[in-house]
């Protein structure tokens, strides 16, 4: 399930679907802007549709999957997902989700993706963990204390798709059972990748 | 007493002296690795979110970490 189809939501539900992801689900309230063209899997004619919509579209188009959408933001009420990507595009959004999701039983993880340019962060929450839960509350931060970023950075292609095949990667890993990291850190500027271990 | 480093700009062991706190090796660090903004980073010590009054012990990995928020 994925909360938010932007930037990185995008890329990550066509890559899942690539993958094979038959029971994908997919959060979003927004129509698609013309800002949004540059760095999200739409179309310059989907500019005023559903952002939803066009995507389950296309995922069907290429991989034949039918996907689950709801054009609205992530509720529990919905659904009851066994793994969450939150990809929404401020830290209050992120933290309603957090805590909306606490009651969730069947959730198993929470993988929370920030980007700010050509920097990107991927945080990987365990739900059965109590130290995952505990590190990811001392992770959130307003937004107004997040990195200063010119508007022109807020989103850049490839940085997005590198974050969305890292997802990818997580969810692969999760699927057979591997350990994963606690958190991936990387800058596409500097070509560098922080894994932050157990 | 040595510690791992980790940046944007790469990996390396750096020495510490006895008793620093992370506030002053963030300070110290910061002026080091050249990285211009005073706020937008959070800094990890094994992982973790600790006080800046902690003080760092040999093997800790610290870690600077960008406070991104978009998607």
């Amino acid at each position: 399930m994925i909360a938010g189809v932007g930037g990185i939501g995008s890329p990550t539900a066509f890559l899942l679907a690539k993958l094979g992801c038959s029971n994908l689900v997919i959060f979003d309230p927004d129509r698609i802007e013309k800002h949004n063209l540059p760095s999200q899997m739409f179309r310059r004619k989907d500019v005023g549709k559903a952002k939803v919509v066009v995507l389950s579209k296309i995922i069907k188009q290429f991989t034949g999957l039918k996907i689950e959408v709801y054009q609205e933001k992530f509720s529990c009420k919905r659904v009851s997902p066994e793994v969450l990507i939150v990809a929404v595009d401020s830290m209050e959004e992120r933290q309603k989700i957090w805590d909306s999701v606490q009651r969730l039983e069947k959730l198993r993880l929470l993988i929370d993706a920030r980007m700010g340019g050509e920097i990107g962060r991927i945080i990987v929450v365990r739900m059965d963990n109590l130290g995952d839960k505990l590190r990811y509350e001392r992770n959130f931060y307003s937004d107004d204390e997040a990195l200063p970023q010119p508007c022109t950075a807020q989103s850049i292609s490839y940085n997005t798709f590198m974050i969305a095949s890292l997802i990818c990667s997580l969810i692969t890993r999760f699927a057979r059972r591997e350990e994963l990291p606690k958190e991936i850190i990387l800058d596409t500027k500097r070509f560098s990748l922080i894994k932050v271990e157990r | 007493m040595k510690a791992v480093l980790m940046t944007l700009n790469g990996r390396k062991e750096v020495e510490v002296e006895e008793n620093t706190t992370l506030k002053e090796f963030i300070e110290k660090t910061f002026r080091d690795e050249g990285i211009e903004f005073s706020k937008g980073y959070s800094v990890l010590v094994n992982g973790e979110k600790v006080s800046p009054s902690r003080k760092l012990k040999e093997g800790d990995v610290i870690v600077f970490a960008p406070d991104v928020k978009g998607a």
